[in-house]
């Protein structure tokens, strides 16, 4: 916007000079002016926009004129010919005399084009019309050999729009032609002039002195010095600018790098396993009895190819736990297991299943270790529910671990996020004991949030493994999570992949609801 | 997990104790509850399926006085000995072997305690019963009816008894066609030629399980006398259900008999229900180390009293009575937590770890962790798609002949059937989607694709990709071609292309990136047949790369 940093008059080196030829010349139209300055009817015309918001010139309306342009039509005539100049041409073509279907099966009228044709050549004295035996007859009566003013008008107009005024002797069939439907366009503008003010006549003459201003500095004016005897013309800083917008990363990304620096900052180490699962890791090594809900088809991906893979040998071990606790000290579910149900692929329904690999896997004690990864429900997708979706999960192995270090390594994670009220309530998951359900309390919303599970796993999840030491446990949900940090309802959003929502998206939003919970 | 509606006034009655619905919410929390919803007369949980003996206002009650200290420990449950018998013929091995019964006189049944029967039955149906197929639960009114009982395998059109919600005799055959609770559940029986049914002394049909009763023994408002039939195939389960519900009625106010089965083909005889409580030794020292606090017998006594159990101290470790009604006590580390939840969670002071560890990200995060910025340079924002693909686009549409290699035998949802192998297909679905937005678009994904693997044990392996795609009027090969060459250079590798056609790129316009002789990935301008199958009307090139294959990681 103009207008501001009115305080100090500054004008634009145009202004400059249209102010200097008004007072000089007295009132002139913008015609003129651009004429005279060698710039173009707009620029001038913005130029006495500026002047005028300055009290500087005052435009005024003196005269009307017509700007001409070529309509639909005019442009396929000047691109095909005129249709009566078409159809003497034809008629020439077939020896002076020629039918109306003979006319029309050269294909060379569209729509309307040969009725016109007919009535203006007629018109002009080029052709007469005859009607014998049913049958309409045409006869080329005068061939116009030189062009017609009509033609003449479109040749000058296929070049650019012009003034009816400045026509001269062929303004006549101008106007004819304007009187034929879609040929021509016709705008009225109005002439304008512009006159210096009072206020412009008294002006300090160093303010009109016409200076070299520059508008871009180059390497030219820096390596010749010539910089210093230059002005640089002071921008509109309030103009608007292209809006540029930088690439992103998904804010899960962000999310879970977050997450991830946390786990490593509080000493756990990063894992990761197989997202198809032996049904063996996924339910059976953590003590889910195979015909338990969690297992059924509506819960659970299964796998058709392939459809199964090789349990471990150890998985002998687990279904004695299971049928009657396997010298662990429980009573066990008390079913006979099957090595069949435990190979059965599945995409896996958590995290936990890579967590217990690696417990059968790995030796090293004490182990801190934790993923980020998918998980996969057999569900159909709404606002709160995704089929694929990811855990924070982790376990903690060591002789003196226990329940309540598990609560602090749940409540240290959470109030590094800036969720720093948390609390825990009995819960019930198959493979832990004791457990826990973690809500987390969210100022924002005022109400408390169930982010997730934890507990020490059971003897008879450990016991067939070899492990003796107290294994902490937890699985976080990581889209809810997100959903509460971006404030954000439908959890489909994070998947939709929509460039407007993620550009939109500041990476600093996390970390300021971080602080502020 | 199970719901239960509260009713406050009838729960305050039941406990002994004014509650207000916010202290109901709170208690049933402390017990591991969810609470749903909160209203000035009603408070709606769902309790965890280890706990089917919380289904309903009697039994939740039991639990609330414990924790409030109204009433400690454990009652005797007990049942006394009748003569009331149920022969199992050998003819219901193949259909439903297994049945325990029990009779439960002098009570005084209302419509509150009906309606409490009939939630809790429902919901043991589900957590123990798997929807009745693993135990199902028959109530009758016995003075309807008269012992001995006989649980026999009938043909499915050889008997005809007026079932419930019915006012006609059926045979089992139209029950399981014509009944809305024999069609729901006739699943069950499928292929089986034999219909499970209870009769009496005198031929009445009590029950045709676990489709439905007759509506002979129906239970209504000042019933007195209730005869349980409980089968199944898992004898566990049947026992426990039935123990549920007899403690139930016995804490409605019930006198418990027990009932001989006789299996004749089996010759075996037990007395049902069996209400002796389990007894565990439990060390308070395993108490204390699990739980990280020096909780001493007597604490923990005392709390294993709040949960209703009988518990003493005897040389130093706890005897532990668990009540008929805990069918989730499997070990003595499921005492140690309901030590835990007696003493309350609340009061349990959450401690850091003093295992100490050395914190590490896996080589893979902090290679991506380099890549992101380098795509971020080049003006690609990333997106995140699902490993859950569908196999028509990431075929057919694509023009690539063949099956994906992993395949979903079960989806509830037509969106997906298979893993994804590529990434650039969902590249594709995602820029379609964005048709609304401003060009130029450029996206890139760094994720995991599944490859079918039978060496290894879960027979698929996961390999990580990058893609990137640029969809745009001018979008090219040579756009494509500079930014990939500019990921060579700052990932160090020393690849090259070659040309080679791929049915989604036009011909001529795709080139393989070899690194050494192998192929680990493709670029090129994607063939205007696919843009049309994906409904992309905007010029697009793209490429993927196999990371795990460019032995990045």
């Amino acid at each position: 916007m103009s207008g501001h940093g009115a305080e100090e008059l500054e004008l634009h080196p145009l202004e400059r000079r249209v102010l200097n030829l008004i007072l000089s010349e007295g009132p002139l139209s913008f015609d003129e002016i651009a004429a005279r300055l060698g710039v173009n009817v707009g620029a001038v015309a913005k130029s006495a926009e500026w002047l005028a918001g300055k009290g500087l010139a005052e435009p005024s309306k003196s005269s009307v004129i017509h700007v001409v342009t070529l309509g639909e039509e005019g442009l396929a005539y000047v691109e095909r010919g005129l249709p009566e100049r078409r159809l003497v041409e034809a008629l020439k073509s077939m020896g002076g005399e020629a039918s109306l279907k003979q006319i029309e099966s050269l294909g060379a009228f569209r729509g309307d084009e040969l009725n016109i044709g007919i009535i203006w050549a007629k018109r002009n004295g080029w052709i007469s019309v005859l009607k014998s035996d049913g049958e309409v007859m045409f006869h080329l009566e005068k061939y116009p050999s030189a062009k017609t003013d009509e033609e003449l008008v479109l040749e000058i107009l296929k070049r650019g729009a012009v003034n009816l005024e400045d026509l001269g002797p062929i303004r006549p069939a101008c106007e004819r032609l304007g009187r034929r439907p879609g040929v021509l366009r016709m705008n009225e503008v109005a002439r304008h002039v512009l006159s210096p003010t009072k206020k412009a006549l008294s002006l300090p003459p160093q303010l009109l002195e016409e200076r070299e201003e520059v508008t871009q500095l180059t390497p030219e004016l820096l390596s010749s010095g010539g910089w210093r005897s230059k002005i640089f013309r002071k921008y509109d800083i309030y103009a608007p600018v292209k809006p540029v917008l930088a690439p992103r990363l998904h804010p899960l990304t962000h999310i879970i790098e977050l997450i991830k620096s946390i786990f490593v900052e509080l000493g756990f180490e990063e894992i990761r396993g197989p997202l198809v699962e032996l049904a063996f890791w996924n339910f059976d090594a953590l003590f889910q009895p195979q015909d338990h809900p969690a297992r059924e088809m509506h819960d659970t991906f299964y796998l058709s190819t392939p459809s199964k893979g090789q349990p471990p040998e150890l998985a002998a071990n687990v279904g004695r736990v299971h049928y009657d606790g396997g010298g662990t000290g429980s009573k066990g579910w008390g079913y006979e297991w099957s090595i069949e149900e435990a190979s059965r692929l599945v995409l896996r329904t958590h995290t936990t299943a890579t967590t217990i690999r690696h417990l059968a896997q790995n030796s090293k004690r004490p182990l801190k270790v934790f993923t980020i990864d998918r998980v996969y429900r057999n569900e159909r997708v709404d606002w709160r529910r995704l089929a694929e979706f990811h855990q924070v999960e982790g376990i903690l192995v060591d002789k003196r671990a226990n329940f309540r270090e598990l609560m602090g390594i749940i409540k240290e994670f959470y109030s590094r996020i800036g969720l720093k009220k948390v609390r825990f309530r009995p819960s019930y998951f198959p493979y832990t004991e004791p457990s826990a359900e973690v809500d987390v309390y969210v100022e924002r919303r005022g109400s408390w949030v169930e982010l997730g599970g934890m507990g020490i796993f059971r003897p008879e999840v450990t016991a067939p493994l070899g492990v003796k030491e107290p294994v902490l446990a937890w699985g976080l949900g990581l889209e809810r999570l997100a959903l509460l940090l971006l404030d954000v309802n439908d959890a489909r959003t994070l998947y939709q992949n929509d460039l407007r929502w993620l550009l939109s998206l500041s990476p600093l939003r996390l970390e300021k609801t971080r602080v502020s919970g | 997990m199970p719901a239960l509606t509260l009713n406050v006034n009838r729960l305050s009655r039941l406990v002994g104790k004014e509650l207000t619905p916010g202290e109901i919410a709170e208690l049933t929390a402390s017990l591991g509850m969810s609470v749903e919803e909160v209203s000035d007369t009603e408070v709606k949980v769902e309790y965890n399926p280890n706990r089917p003996d919380f289904g309903c206002h009697v039994s939740l009650a039991r639990a609330l006085r414990g924790i409030l200290g109204i009433e400690l420990g454990s009652r005797r449950y007990s049942a006394r000995g009748s003569s009331v018998a149920v022969e199992a013929e050998p003819s219901v091995e193949a259909v439903r072997p297994i049945i325990a019964c029990a009779l439960v006189r002098s009570l005084t049944l209302g419509e509150e305690e009906i309606a409490d029967l009939i939630v809790l039955q429902e919901d043991l149906h589900w957590v123990l019963g798997r929807d009745r197929r693993k135990v199902a639960i028959g109530l009758h009114d016995y003075t309807r009816v008269r012992p001995p009982f006989i649980y026999r395998g009938v043909g499915l059109s050889d008997i005809r008894f007026i079932p419930l919600g019915s006012y006609e005799e059926m045979t089992p055959q139209e029950i399981l066609e014509e009944h809305p609770t024999g069609k729901k559940y006739s699943w069950i029986l499928k292929g089986k030629n034999l219909a499970p049914i209870i009769l009496d002394s005198r031929g009445n049909v009590l029950s045709f399980p676990p489709i439905i009763n007759a509506s002979l023994t129906e239970l209504r408002p000042g019933a007195k006398d209730i005869f349980i039939d409980v089968t199944g195939t898992d004898e566990k389960a049947v026992n426990q259900a039935l123990n549920i519900l007899v403690t139930t009625l016995i804490d409605m106010g019930g006198v418990a008999y027990q009932t001989l089965i006789r299996y004749v083909g089996r010759r075996r005889k037990v007395y049902t229900p069996d209400l002796t409580p389990s007894k565990w030794v439990l060390d308070p020292k395993y108490v204390s180390t699990l739980i990280g606090l020096d909780a001493s017998g007597a604490t923990a006594v005392k709390a294993l009293k709040r949960m209703r159990m009988n518990a003493r101290l005897f040389r130093g470790k706890v005897l532990v009575e668990v009540p008929p009604y805990r069918v989730d006590i499997l070990h003595q580390v499921d005492l140690v937590e309901d030590v835990a939840i007696g003493m309350g969670y609340h009061g349990l002071e959450p401690v850091l770890p003093a295992t100490a560890g050395l914190g590490a990200l896996l080589e893979s995060s902090r290679i991506l962790a380099l890549i992101r910025p380098l795509m971020l340079a080049m003006g690609y924002t990333e997106v995140v798609n699902t490993t859950l693909s569908h196999s028509e686009r990431d075929f057919k549409w694509m023009l690539i002949p063949g099956e994906p290699g992993i395949r979903i035998l079960n989806p509830v949802s037509t969106l997906y059937d298979s893993m994804r192998e590529m990434l650039l297909p969902g590249l594709l679905s995602n820029l379609a989607a964005n048709s609304m937005n401003p060009y130029p678009q450029r996206i890139f994904e760094l994720g995991d694709v599944m490859v079918r693997d039978d060496t290894l044990p879960e027979r698929a392996r996961r390999e990580t990709h990058l893609a990137f795609a640029t969809c745009h009027s001018t979008a090219s090969f040579s756009e494509i071609k500079s930014h990939l060459e500019e990921i060579f250079r700052t990932m160090e590798l020393d690849a090259r292309l070659s040309s080679k056609d791929y049915p989604f790129f036009i011909p001529g316009r795709g080139a393989a990136v070899l690194l050494g002789e192998v192929e680990v990935g493709f670029m090129g301008e994607v063939h205007p047949a696919v843009l049309e199958n994906f409904g992309l009307y905007m010029p697009t090139a793209g490429c993927e790369l196999n990371l795990s294959l460019a032995g990045l990681f």
